[in-house]
């Protein structure tokens, strides 16, 4: 029975049977664990996140605070 | 027997979702994602011709060729760690539970399973979890996880057509 669950669950992963989508959705959520907690941010997504946290730009922009 | 012959031109439009959708659920890169994904294809386009989908679910060949093809890929990047070793290269062992009837059937199943069971068949066979980290999250003793998961086992081994 193991084995079949684990291959189901992997075919799930591919198929994408709504139902159990909702279910698995539901308990990945409840948990705090799933594709949506462990996403890698892209390329273009890094840089926009750097842009955002680096604060050097506002101390070299010294027209800004003035 | 599947009912539905699907052409070659039609095969993209209604499985390229599925295919980007599973190798997502096992690369986070991007980039090492889409090359994936052509790749699969382009193995499906190959291989068509040489397929009989009176014999056999396009479904399951075309799932059977992206599994295999994000396998390679991380055997050739050495990640052994994200190899799900006991669910490689058992050929042709599983391929008459995987449709949507035996996806179905499960779903029947797990819904009429306690939350608690639920979520720990979940965690531990689709999100991947070991029982150590199922007992974790779901803030029950080791032993207790164990007992819960021969518990749900058995109640969906009784409810479905699979053992």
């Amino acid at each position: 029975m193991s084995k079949n669950l684990k291959h189901l669950f992997d075919f799930q992963k591919f198929e994408g049977n709504s139902r159990l989508s909702s279910m698995i959705a539901e308990t990945e959520s409840r948990y705090g664990v799933g594709m949506s907690h462990n996403l890698e941010l892209s390329d273009d997504e890094l840089t926009l996140v750097s842009a955002a946290g680096n604060t050097d730009i506002m101390k070299d922009d010294k027209d800004f605070w003035n | 027997m599947p009912s539905k012959v699907i052409g070659k031109e039609e095969l993209y439009i209604e499985y390229a979702d599925k295919v980007m959708g599973y190798i997502r659920s096992k690369i986070t890169n991007q980039a090492d994602a889409e090359d994936l994904h052509s790749t699969v294809f382009l193995k499906i386009y190959q291989k068509f011709d040489t397929f009989d989908q009176t014999k056999a679910s396009v479904s399951t060949w075309i799932y059977t060729i992206t599994k295999n093809t994000v396998t390679d890929f991380f055997r050739t990047r050495h990640v052994h760690s994200e190899i799900e070793e006991d669910i490689l290269d058992e050929g042709d062992e599983y391929q008459g539970i995987l449709d949507e009837e035996t996806l179905n059937e499960l779903a029947d199943a797990l819904e009429k399973l306690p939350q608690r069971e639920r979520d720990l068949i979940i965690l531990h066979y689709y999100t991947g979890l070991t029982l150590k980290e199922v007992a974790v999250k779901m803030s029950m003793s080791y032993s207790n996880t164990k007992l819960v998961h021969n518990k749900a086992l058995m109640l969906l081994r009784n409810r479905m057509d699979i053992d």
